[in-house]
């Protein structure tokens, strides 16, 4: 289970939403949904990373591991950005192998190919990703994110930049293999069509008190 | 300020602690107040401040002024940066020299333009009799021009160009005015610290004085260095205390600076009449300038013989074997000049790296700090420690000096891109469980490596020009080109052109095949192209 108690984000001793409280069971992904500027995706960051003036309020418990500021979820995330965020000197292969770094070399290639394939981007693990079209840019992200299996899938409006065919194939191979895996799964938007079928939402509303 | 900015701001304070040993006098055992007296004794001591002041200054304004200028057209077009760099590596030493082949009497320039004005060809028009130190400003401000307008690039990068147009446009400004009154007054806020290190180097330079004169009186720089490498320790002791006293000068104006810079917030941006006529001559000039010094260079390395009324030299290979005995000096400031672009760099990225990982996101003002220090008692107080930690001047000691001067023009270069990380791909980096020396060698240094190409060769440009740390770190037994240089420049044209054109061209090759390297690297590459590397933002 991951389990929010009483989460919020703290910036210049404010905090940015009413903290929440909710469980995601495996194979589940819980949506936030709220306003613009409301600290959503300030939020995915702050389970991540430590940020100057930003402070995660509440409590995290992974699989019954609490988190705190030296256990973050960067140990067995992976986040999708609303932006590909490749890097610009290394392969689209590279790129996504990126991520499987703690895992043998020899697995790198077959993973990467098997997620090509399934994002529809076969035989384009040598190519240049700056060659890529935006929305193809944002699929090798998401191969990058998936590639490690890992625990807990931060998805930061993953499918904008995607057009209504290919959003709806990420999709299924996103929820898919949170599914499969019966890992977790965190996705911030502002579309509702976005959301999974299954699985709860939270609406973020905006903190009246100040800390 | 993290503890490496500390042991540098140590490594600076050190010379300085020398230089006031010195000065006290506690090795030679002659009072401070003697050393004083013999300073203030030096014959027409406040005509040569007097004049080192306005060197400084008028090659200061021209600087800022053609800085100015070239700005707008660099940041309204898309020019190649190729050109500027190649102004910035340009040594001061060669084109001094070249300057000074081509504007003194018999000067390749006189001896074209002399039949044309009418003019007798042998008359000292510039050179040696230049009282005002035309020769020196010129010299500087070329340079310097250079130099602030890399930095004022770097600067309006920064800025929303675009968006300014934009208002500029519908505010019924023209893109001049834009430039002018929105741009550039925002580009001055953040240049001062160049703004300054212009100023100081103007004022203490040696190589450019020690060619170009003025030589009666000699500008402030030289007459100390006279004084330092002296045998008598009382003038030697004069001369630690004269750098002390200018130390303490130079702090005073930082201050000045600083409280101009801070003071300098007004609505009215007046703008003196003909002033973008005559930053557009000085720059028009200036280009002129540059090529005629370096078509001198070559010419006068070439030239067997040139009768005084003749048009054209007598050109033969056979003035070409003195190259031979500058081989030695040449591969002398290859493997020095590499050695600290390659030290530079190192240390450059491991600090960069450290300041990132304990979350700084600005260059700390002690690398300014290097760049604000006259060569002369950074050098002077480095040789004192050399031989405190029981060290003899040699070429290590050279290396280690010119790696000093070098790194905070490095540091200036990196820092920014650097630090300009998207703390995004930060996240994904961490995520993936890679150490920090894998994602800094994985990622960020092949990220970063057109910059880090260019950053070690304006590295190897700066040692290439390096005279004062080379001397006295040296102990004058280290032969580079650029000391081969000053010391033929007096005597024997040929041999003083050749080293200054090689000079001249060793750091072209370098910026040449650091774009050449990097770009060969990540030909396959579309995001890596350009001036930096895309972004998929």
């Amino acid at each position: 289970m991951l389990i929010l108690d009483n989460v919020s984000v703290k910036r210049a001793n404010s905090l940015l939403f009413e903290p929440i409280s909710c469980v995601i069971k495996p194979g589940q992904v819980l949506t936030f949904q709220g306003e613009s500027g409301l600290g959503k995706s300030t939020l995915l960051h702050a389970l991540i990373h430590e940020e100057p003036q930003v402070e995660l309020v509440g409590q995290v418990t992974l699989d019954g591991q609490c988190m705190n500021m030296s256990i973050r979820l960067s140990e067995c995330a992976q986040t999708v950005f609303q932006d590909p965020m490749l890097f610009s000197h290394l392969s689209v292969g590279a790129n996504i192998a990126l991520s499987m770094h703690r895992f043998p070399r020899s697995k790198h290639e077959r993973r990467v190919n098997t997620l090509l394939n399934q994002l529809g981007l076969d035989g384009m693990a040598g190519a240049d990703p700056f060659r890529l079209s935006r929305g193809q840019m944002m699929r090798v992200a998401v191969a990058r994110a998936l590639a490690p299996r890992p625990r807990v899938l931060l998805l930061d409006e993953p499918f904008s930049a995607l057009d209504r065919e290919n959003r709806e194939h990420v999709k299924a191979v996103l929820f898919g293999q949170i599914e499969n895996d019966q890992s977790y799964g965190i996705l911030v938007t502002h579309h509702a069509e976005d959301r999974p079928p299954e699985g709860e939402c939270v609406c973020l509303m905006p903190s009246l008190s100040d800390v | 300020m993290t503890p490496i900015e500390r042991l540098f701001a140590l490594i600076l304070f050190l010379p300085i602690a020398g230089l006031i040993d010195d000065a006290y006098g506690r090795y030679s055992g002659i009072n401070w107040i003697d050393g004083v007296d013999r300073l203030m004794t030096e014959p027409a001591l406040l005509e040569s401040i007097l004049l080192s002041v306005w060197v400084a200054l008028s090659s200061l304004l021209i600087s800022l002024l053609v800085a100015r200028a070239v700005t707008q057209k660099v940041t309204n077009t898309h020019d190649s940066p190729l050109w500027r760099s190649l102004l910035l590596a340009m040594p001061h030493s060669a084109l001094a020299l070249g300057l000074l082949l081509a504007l003194s009497a018999g000067g390749v320039g006189w001896r074209w333009l002399a039949p044309i004005l009418d003019l007798p060809v042998h008359a000292q028009y510039l050179f040696p009799r230049d009282k005002w130190g035309l020769g020196a400003i010129l010299s500087l401000g070329i340079k310097e021009s250079a130099f602030l307008t890399a930095t004022a690039v770097i600067i309006a990068k920064r800025l929303p160009l675009q968006s300014y147009r934009v208002i500029a446009a519908q505010a019924g400004l023209t893109t001049s005015e834009c430039h002018y009154q929105l741009i550039w007054p925002q580009i001055l806020r953040s240049l001062w610290p160049a703004v300054f290190v212009v100023f100081v180097f103007s004022l203490t330079n040696l190589e450019v004085s020690l060619i170009l004169g003025p030589d009666q009186p000699q500008l402030i720089g030289v007459r100390l260095f006279q004084l330092l490498i002296d045998p008598d320790p009382l003038n030697r002791q004069a001369g630690s205390i004269g750098l002390i006293i200018l130390l303490l000068v130079l702090g005073l104006i930082w201050l000045v600076f600083q409280i101009l810079n801070r003071s300098r917030v007004s609505n009215k941006r007046r703008c003196l009449p003909g002033i973008n006529f005559v930053a557009r001559l000085f720059t028009i000039s200036f280009s002129g300038l540059i090529c005629m010094a370096v078509v001198s260079l070559l010419i006068w390395s070439v030239t067997l013989r040139w009768d005084v009324l003749e048009p054209l030299p007598v050109v033969s290979v056979q003035a070409l074997t003195s190259v031979f005995s500058l081989l030695p000096p040449l591969v002398t400031s290859l493997v020095i000049g590499f050695s600290t672009s390659v030290i530079a760099v190192f240390i450059a990225v491991g600090i960069l790296e450290y300041s990132v990982s304990r979350g700084h996101n600005r260059l700390h003002w002690i690398w300014w700090a290097y760049l604000w220090m006259p060569a002369l008692p950074l050098a002077s107080g480095l040789l004192a420690w050399v031989y405190f930690l029981g060290g003899s001047p040699g070429v290590w000691p050279v290396i280690l000096g010119h790696t000093l001067i070098a790194l905070p023009y490095v540091m200036i270069i990196v820092s920014e891109p650097w630090f300009d990380r998207d703390v995004r791909h930060e996240m994904i980096l961490k995520q993936s469980s890679m150490s920090v020396c894998l994602r800094l060698f994985r990622v960020w240094v092949p990220r970063h490596s057109r910059l880090l190409f260019l950053a070690g060769a304006l590295a190897f440009a700066v040692s290439c020009a390096l005279y004062t740390q080379t001397m006295l770190l040296g102990g004058g037994r280290v032969e580079t080109l650029m000391t081969e240089l000053i010391v033929t420049v007096g005597s024997d044209r040929r041999s003083s052109a050749l080293a200054g054109f090689i000079n001249l061209v060793l750091p072209f090759t370098a910026f040449t095949l650091a774009l050449l390297i990097n770009q060969s690297l990540w030909k396959h590459r579309a995001g890596m192209q350009g001036e930096g590397y895309a972004d998929s933002r």
